[in-house]
Parts: C-alpha cells; structure tokens; sequence
C-alpha cells in the first residue's frame, strides 16, 4: 500500500499510540489497584538513609556536566555531517575523503585541546596530575578494568578506611 | 481483500507482536539475570513459582500493580509520574525499524517483518534514544532529592558521551552499504562477511556503547548501589519504579537486536545464502528469525556474564573511557574505513 | 489524511512553543520545547525531509535542549527568581514586525521553498552531493566555527575552575564530582565521582 515514503511513518504513529497507551495503562492499572496507604511526615520526606536532611535536596553540581553537554553538541554535528558523506562515499571518492579528513582533523585539534586542557579528566585534581589515570587511558589499551592496579594511591587509601 | 485493510491489519498485527515479543522478552531478561546470577555466584535464584521460576515475572509484575505508590512531599508531581512514562515510552519506539526475520507472505503478499522499514533507519533509534535520557534527568530532578539527582545528571552525562561514540562506531558500516536503512545492512551482510569480522574496531565500540547507554555494569555508575542508593529510580516505588526497568530491559533488548543486525549478520544463517532462505518460503522466514533471535539471546547472555565479570568503573574512568578512547577510535575506524574501502588509484 | 496530519502538528507546534513561553517552571519550560521540536521533526517528515527531521530530533531535541536542561538544573532558580511572561509593549511591537516579514518571506517564497525542499533534502543523498561539491568551503568553515566552540566551552570551563578554586577553600572533590564544594554542609558520603571506589558490584 504505502506509494508515498510519507506512508512508512504511519506505522510509526500507531507504534507511538501503542507506546504511550501502554505506559498510561501501567501508570493508571497501578494508581487503581496499588495499595493506599496512610500519609505521615516521616514518609513525605527525601530519602536520606534515614537521617533528617540536613540541606535543602537539590543541591548545584558540577558544571563539568554542563561543559560535557556543550562538547556533546559540538561532536554530534561533527556526526551529523560524517552521515551524509558515508553514505554517498565512493561516489564522492578520494576528493571526499581528503575533505572530510581535514574536517576531522580540525575537530580532533579541539578534542586534544580538550585532552590537553583536562576537560575530560573528572578525577578530583590531585588524582588526575600526581596519579596515572589520564596517562593510563590515553594509552590505549583500551577498557582498563578498574582493579587494583588502576587505583591510585589514595583511593586504595580510602578503600582500607572504608 | 482490501489492500489497505490488509496494510493496516498486518501492521498493527506487528506492532502487536514485536513490542509484546520485547516486553516478554524484558521480563523473561530480568528473570534470567537473577537465575544465572545465581548459578554464577552458587545459589539457586528465584525457581519457585511456575516450573525452574518461569512464571515469576508475572508474580512480580502482579506485586507491583498492588504495591502501595508512595509518593514523597518533596517531588515535582507531574513529572515525576511523568518520568517512567518518558523511559519507557523511546525504547519502544526504537523497536519499529528492528528486521525482525525475512519477509513472511501471507495471501501472496510480501509482508517485511518490521514494523517501518525507515529510509534514515539507525539515525531514527538514535533520535529517539537521545530523548529516552531525559526520563532519567527528569526523574532525577523531579524526584527533589539528592541521590536521585546526582544518579540522574550522572547518567544522563554519561549517555550523551557514550552516544558519540555509538554516532562514530556504525559510520564505518553505512561507508560500505551505502544506505542507512537496516534491511540493506542485512542484505549486505548476507552477500558478504558479517560487520563484526570486517569493522572489528567498530564493533568493539558499539558492545562498549550497548553497555554504557543501557547503565549496565561495568557502567552503571548512575545506580551504584554503593554509593548512590538506587540512583535516579531511589524515591520510586510500585508500577513506576517497574516501568523505569522495564525501560531498561527493553533498552538493551534493543541493543542486542542493534547489534544482531549491525554486526551479526541480523537473520543470516552462516553458509546459508539469501536464495537458499528465500527458496523455503515461511519457513525459511521462520529459520531467520530463529537466527536472529538467538543472536540476540546470546548477546542478552552476554550482559549478564559481564556484569559479574568486571567490577563497576569510577565515573571518572567512564568518562575518561568514552571521550578519551572511544571518540579517536570512532575516528580511527571510519579514517581506515576510508581507506581501505577505497580502490588504490583513485585520486 | 495528510491535512490532518499537519494541524496537528503544526498546532502541536504552536501550542508547545506558547506552553514554552508562559510557563512558570524553567525546566517545564524545556520539556514544552522538547515537543515543540518533536512536532517540527513531525512537519520535516511531511515535507519528505526525513533526514532533517531526524537531525532535529537528534541534534535539537536530544542535544541541546540536554545543555539546557543541565544549565537550568545547574543554576537553580529558586521559585521566587522564576518569573512568567510578563507582557510589554515592545514585545507585541517585536512580534508584529517578525510576523510580517514571515508573512511576506513565506508570501514570495512559498512554494518555490516547498517544492525544492522534495528535491533537495528529501534524502541524504542529494544533500551529500551539494555539501561536499558545491559547498565545500563553507563545509570546512563550519569545521573551523567548531574548533572555535570548543575551545570557548574549555576555555569557559576553565576560568569557572580558577574563579572557584580563588573564592573558597579548596575542597578535594573540587575538580570532578558531582557534589558542589561543602559549604559547611556535611558531605553526601560517595556523592563525588572520585570518593566512591569502584568496589565490585554488590547487588
């Protein structure tokens, strides 16, 4: 049936009515069935290994989440350009690929800026300097399982406190 | 019969079917991650209700829908409720462009066994996931409570770098079919060698990504138990906090499929040609999908056994992980793709 | 079917961007706009723009409306600093003067934009064709814009860094961690990234 592409999306709608009714049934089902149970002050509260919270619950975070973000933007359009070019690749041929490298080499200048500069280093300061984490990943052996001997000294130090 | 009729009839029948199959398959998923946790840790696991514990799914979905919903004073209301719906409603859209076997013909006429064979295929599981993170932010902020927040913003973090690398890891294959659609990827896989022997680099990356973007461990820094409670999910209870993994079971349901059909070769059999499949009608589209569904089991057992392989990473070795290996890598991959694609001469 | 189809999303769009607009909430604010672009995706797919409808989803909705969300979460309006639309005459006068230009921008332009939009971005292969053939100066120049943005994003990152070390002491989770420097508050026991050692996985 589908003579127009604009047809292939129709399943996708049903599919989001599907979805969404789906999760509305879960939602509605459980609030009519679940239990009620009784309300009192100690149950309204935050969760907070049972102590009494002591400062308010949404506290700032780092704004190293807000600068990942802000990279993330910058790579995915660098994505979104390589997509077109793969696929039209061997017609476009050695023009297209020298094109695209010189786009991805001035993108990987600013991803070593970045590396070189420590956006990508979370560890609290003293840890990414003094101790061998970034020098460990940047090597290139790929996943390090985190055992032991990719812990620095002072998270084993913690590790025998705790 | 009416043609429309019977587009509509055979498209809402596969609706029907594949989300059901991933839904079952999720809650089949989570009891078999406590059976083979057991085994692998020599206890017995969940084997009481139906025959080996079979039926213990639907005794805990049951116990969820009469649990009592607690609802904390301090959350955002409406997206708090609205949070789990926001999980679980992405993963199973990204179920439509999944080929889940050959075509099937009923009354002569060919029916693909996918729900929407999508001219842009990958890059629409890919929007689409990019909007199932909000589910966990949201949750982590509506939730107005410290952990829930610190799981949520951590995890959000984390999928939107591992989502770089997922971009990068696949360029390589769309470089050799041409064409994002996924039954062309199958295509070309069943003429040729299987993506996971001829882009080994982009293949090692995309399992790498299917771990991180699903929170699993050796990722799954955002739930820690250990440190973050429960993460985005802590002030969650009842048919919510169910949803949130139902979200997550069918998420890596999704990978496992994604990795079938990228790298595995999706419903080819080994040695087996596409005429050959083609030459036993039905039950060769059957034999197909058997493939691939057991491609995606196997791959399914495969999270289960690394997460009782390799320790948790600090979230810190995470990040360092995706944005120092994994995006030059990516890169790496599609730069020797190029040229090894490329006939020599061609300048 | 397909008029339907654009009412709703186009009304969808409109109702959204509105819902953007005069929401009180900053971070429900962001989720308006996440449907609002949804709804945009939803008009591209109607124009056969799929590749662009999917770059909206991917690029807009997914990602920086992602930064938004983390700035907003970030800075923490009290409720008292949230503040709706409050209505000014400039505004209406700003308004009016864009709704005529879009007027008589859609007025010469209409259906010739429509009909080449089919051809042109209808699928990536074309789109591939004219960027790396006949825009490719223009396609290294955004390569150039990037570099720039990401060394601004460090740059920024890094002066936020210095700023904080110079105003309080110096607390060790300072650098990474997802906790904010105590302030005299008891620390969240593993809240910084760095303090919770990867220990195994009990479950």
């Amino acid at each position: 049936m589908p003579e127009s592409a604009l047809n292939d999306y129709i399943p996708i709608l049903l599919l989001t009515g599907f979805a969404v009714s789906f999760a509305a049934f879960n939602l509605v089902v459980s609030w009519l069935l679940g239990k009620k149970g009784t309300s009192n002050p100690d149950k309204e509260t935050a969760f907070e290994c049972g102590m009494v919270p002591l400062t308010p619950e949404r506290r700032r975070f780092s704004v190293k989440f807000s600068t990942v973000a802000m990279l993330f933007i910058i790579f995915d359009i660098e994505i979104v350009f390589l997509i077109p070019w793969a696929l039209k690749f061997r017609e476009l041929g050695m023009f297209g690929v020298i094109e695209i490298l010189v786009f991805i080499a001035v993108l990987m200048v600013g991803w070593w800026y970045c590396v070189a500069k420590g956006a990508f280093d979370w560890s609290p300061a003293g840890r990414s300097r003094s101790g061998n984490q970034a020098v460990r990943f940047t090597s290139g052996t790929g996943t390090q399982p985190s055992g032991g001997g990719a812990l620095s000294e002072r998270a084993v130090a913690d590790r025998v406190e705790s | 019969m009416n043609e429309t009729v019977f587009y509509f009839a055979t498209t809402l029948g596969k609706i029907v079917v594949f989300t059901h199959l991933a839904l079952i398959l999720a809650a089949l998923m989570v009891l078999g991650e406590r059976r083979i946790s057991a085994v692998m840790q020599s206890r017995l696991g969940p084997n009481r209700v139906g025959y080996g514990g079979l039926l213990q799914p639907i005794a805990d979905a049951l116990k969820f829908f009469f649990k009592e919903d607690v609802v904390p004073g301090q959350v955002e209301k409406v997206l708090y409720i609205l949070a789990p719906a926001i999980t679980v409603i992405p993963a199973l859209l990204t179920i439509a462009v999944i080929p889940f076997g050959p075509a099937l013909t009923i009354f002569g006429t060919e029916v693909p066994l996918v729900i929407a064979d999508l001219d842009i295929g990958i890059l629409f599981v890919f929007a689409i996931a990019s909007l199932g993170v909000y589910g966990v932010v949201l949750a982590g902020w509506a939730s107005n409570s410290r952990y829930p927040l610190l799981g949520g913003v951590r995890s959000s973090a984390q999928m939107i770098s591992y989502e770089l690398v997922l971009g990068l890891s696949v360029i390589g294959i769309f470089m050799s079919t041409g064409s994002l659609r996924l039954l062309d990827v199958v295509a070309a896989q069943q003429d040729g060698v299987w993506f996971a022997f001829s882009q080994p680099l982009g293949f090692l990356l995309f399992v790498i990504c299917a771990f991180a973007e699903t929170n699993r461990l050796p990722f799954d820094t955002p739930e820690a138990e250990t440190e973050l409670v429960a993460g985005y999910h802590t002030e969650y209870s009842s048919m919510k906090f169910a949803m949130f993994f139902m979200g997550e079971y069918t998420a890596m349901f999704v990978f496992a499929a994604l990795i079938s059909t990228l790298f595995l070769g999706g419903w080819d059999i080994p040695f087996v040609t596409a005429e050959q499949l083609a030459a036993w009608g039905n039950w060769g589209s059957l034999l197909g999908f058997v493939s691939f569904f057991t491609k995606c089991l196997c791959f399914m057992f495969f999270y289960i056994w690394v997460r009782w392989t390799i320790p948790r990473f600090r979230f810190d070795q995470t990040m360092a992980l995706g944005w120092k290996v994994g995006i030059p890598a990516g890169v790496a991959n599609i730069v020797a793709t190029a040229f090894i694609l490329l006939p020599p001469g061609t300048l | 079917m397909a008029e339907l189809l654009f009412w709703l999303m186009g009304g969808g769009m409109v109702f959204f961007t509105m819902l953007t607009i005069w929401s009180r909430n900053p971070v429900h604010c962001t989720v308006f706009m996440i449907l609002s672009f949804a709804a945009t995706a939803g008009l591209f797919v109607m124009l056969d723009a799929y590749l662009i409808a999917a770059m909206e989803v991917l690029v807009y909705a997914g990602a920086i409306l992602m930064l938004f969300l983390f700035v907003i979460m970030m800075i923490e309006l009290r409720d008292e600093e949230q503040e709706g639309l409050r209505l000014n005459p400039l505004m209406l006068v700003a308004a009016a003067t864009f709704l005529l230009l879009l007027g008589r921008a859609v007025g010469d332009l209409g259906p010739v934009v429509q009909s080449q939009a089919n051809e042109m971005i209808g699928s990536p292969a074309p789109l591939a064709e004219a960027l790396f053939t006949r825009f490719v100066v223009p396609f290294e120049a955004v390569s150039l814009l990037l570099l720039g943005a990401i060394l601004g994003v460090v740059v920024l990152n890094q002066r936020s860094r210095d700023e904080r070390a110079s105003i309080g002491p110096a607390t060790p989770d300072a650098g990474g961690g997802s906790a904010a420097p105590g302030s005299g508050a008891p620390s969240v026991p593993g809240a910084g990234a760095g303090a919770g050692v990867a220990d195994g996985s009990a479950s």
